[in-house]
């Protein structure tokens, strides 16, 4: 079992198959040996965001093992399991917490649903729509803003 | 858990792996969004990606070139497309309508196996990008009917290139670099915004075809033009070309020779109709002066248009042994004598309508008659018109004017045509039938 503390001073306790599906926790057990009982901190993840990397971990820990990088079959955003769909019926707060989490983790497989799950939230939206659903403000000189919308006069009649 | 973060609070590279499962279209419309969405998007690594991902396995990569968006992108998506999927490509082409404009592609430059490139009818305009210059084994790049304006002078490089086609362009000069083009054969620059004759174009050993017509060339044709040992196809027509041409013509391979609406002087080279391959030859609406020379040793001329010049003196009687002349044109002269008896012969169709010429030799005789009843004298000047004249195998070896029946021979629209300009007694004319009319003419003539 490893031990793993999150940055509000939570401590989990999982399994090895479940710690190893993160790079980085994987590592850092090689580096610091498997007979360290103390606890591998985690100072980037709060414990709530913890819970659903873990979550996460064990619904997939009996996956096989990822096919090294295939670039003969490509990934498309409607490419998603339906329990990892079910799994991310979360708020847009949480879900971003949850893809730094996987990006800090190394945790490549959550990444890429989490990645997947907004490019599909942003999918056929307009500019100010996914302003607004990101709350981005528009940060363009009207001049910039201009000289973009003129590059981009082609794909508006489209 | 309502939390208020934004996406923003995402580093760029994690936007970066979000934006990369969108189209590229979509994806290039989400540049408005900030100015980090912008920067993502625009990243080289980040665009092939995207490019990756939504194209895939590409089985038609040059689909986007004819009908899609491609150069509408900006460079750094046509950059990463091109270097995805047309990197292995010798034959490129492209075929877009576009209102709005758009330019060629610099990044085709770093396509090193292109051969062959044609853009025809797009709409492209600016100059053609230098970078292309680097395409060592360009052999043909065709460009017509666009709106480009410059040949960078880097194109005396494409060393490889053999056919050029720029025709219905605004370009207005040829690269002096151009005499290192050393494999060019064909150069065609017609309807373009050229002002003179550049003399590199003279030193391009292997040119056989050159095309300048329709500019707004004003210089002389130079002398060295008229040496150039591998020229069959020389088309300078509608320029403003001056001066006379030139005396010397050692191409003896020039086949098609048209310096047409030009405003050129003097005389007709008789080197010129010397030429062995002759084949065409339109020297029309010039101000060219003097006879037109009696020697025409080329059995290969087809098609002869002197007209609408200032041409004097008699018609050559060799003009009617060209044995394979199908077209000879000599209106708007100020041509003399009579009209040689020999090509009632041939199967040639013969103008020669607005000269002061006497008629159709003996056979013309009607011709003067008729004359009196619907031919204009402008002055001393008849205005003769279109002249058909047709052998028939049979007879056609027969003088037409020896012989009473010659006039049967000289046929139809030809000879019943002989009317002067627009004038009143046209309408008497225009009602009579060609046919009849001949008759009336024999009897006319048997009377008199």
């Amino acid at each position: 079992m490893v031990k793993i503390t999150s940055s509000d001073n939570q401590e989990f306790t999982i399994s090895k198959e479940i710690a190893n599906q993160s790079v980085l926790i994987k590592n850092m057990l090689e580096d610091v040996g498997e007979s360290d009982d103390q606890p591998i901190p985690l100072p980037n993840v709060s414990g709530a965001i913890l819970q659903k990397v873990i979550e996460y971990a064990t619904m997939h820990k009996d996956d096989p093992p990822p096919a090294p990088e295939d670039e003969t079959k490509l990934k498309t955003s409607e490419d998603i399991e339906e329990r990892d769909k079910e799994f991310m019926q979360l708020d847009q707060g949480t879900m971003f917490e949850i893809i730094l989490a996987a990006n800090y983790l190394d945790m490549k497989n959550l990444l890429d649903l989490g990645c997947k799950t907004v490019a599909n939230m942003i999918k056929g939206k307009s500019v100010e729509e996914v302003r607004k659903l990101f709350n981005i403000v528009n940060d363009f000189t009207p001049e910039e803003e201009e000289q973009i919308r003129k590059e981009n006069e082609w794909c508006e009649d489209r | 858990m309502i939390s208020t973060r934004k996406v923003m609070a995402l580093p760029t590279e994690l936007v970066s792996a979000i934006l990369v499962f969108l189209d590229p279209d979509h994806v290039l419309q989400l540049r408005l969004v900030s100015r980090t969405f912008d920067a993502v998007i625009l990243d080289p690594v980040f665009a092939k990606k995207a490019m990756f991902r939504h194209f895939g396995y590409n089985v038609e990569p040059q689909a986007v070139l004819r009908h899609g968006p491609f150069f509408y992108w900006p460079s750094v998506f046509q950059e990463a497309y091109s270097m995805l999927y047309l990197v292995n490509d010798e034959y490129l082409e492209a075929q877009v309508s576009s209102a709005k404009p758009i330019t060629l592609s610099p990044c085709f430059g770093s396509l090193t196996n292109l051969q062959f490139i044609q853009c025809n009818n797009c709409g492209f305009s600016g100059s053609i990008p230098v970078e292309w210059s680097s395409l060592a084994s360009l052999t043909v790049l065709s460009l017509s009917n666009n709106k480009l304006d410059t040949i960078p002078d880097e194109f005396g490089n494409l060393s490889n290139l053999q056919r050029l086609f720029l025709s219905n362009n605004l370009i207005d000069r040829i690269p002096s670099t151009f005499n290192q083009l050393r494999n060019l054969t064909s150069l065609y620059l017609i309807d373009n915004k050229l002002t003179h004759l550049d003399p590199v174009i003279c030193t391009l050993p292997r040119l056989f075809i050159l095309s300048l017509s329709r500019n707004q060339i004003s210089s002389t044709i130079p002398e060295t033009l008229t040496a150039m040992p591998m020229l069959t196809t020389l088309d300078l027509s509608h320029n403003n070309l001056t001066g006379p041409i030139p005396t010397t013509w050692t191409c003896n391979l020039l086949s098609d020779l048209n310096l047409s609406h030009n405003n050129l002087t003097s005389q007709i080279p008789s080197s010129l109709c010397t030429l062995p391959r002759l084949h065409t030859l339109n020297l029309s609406y010039n101000m060219l002066t003097g006879p037109i020379p009696e020697t025409w040793p080329s059995p290969h001329i087809t098609t002869l248009n002197l007209s609408h010049n200032a041409l004097t003196h008699t018609i050559p009687a060799s003009l009617a042994r060209i044995f394979f002349l199908k077209e000879l044109d000599l209106s708007e002269n100020e041509l003399t004598g009579e009209v040689p008896e020999g090509f009632s012969g041939s199967r040639c169709l013969v103008w020669v309508d607005g000269n002061y010429l006497r008629g159709l030799g003996r056979a013309g005789t009607p011709l003067r008659r008729r004359m009196g009843r619907f031919g204009k004298r402008v002055g001393s000047r008849v205005f003769n018109r279109v002249i058909v004249l047709e052998g028939d195998g049979t007879s056609g070896g027969e003088s037409v004017g020896s012989e009473g029946g010659g006039e049967g021979r000289v046929r139809g629209s030809g000879l019943s045509e002989v009317v002067g300009g627009d004038d009143e007694d046209e309408s008497d004319y225009d009602d009579e039938d060609d046919e009849e009319y001949d008759e009336n003419e024999d009897k006319e003539e048997e009377e008199g």
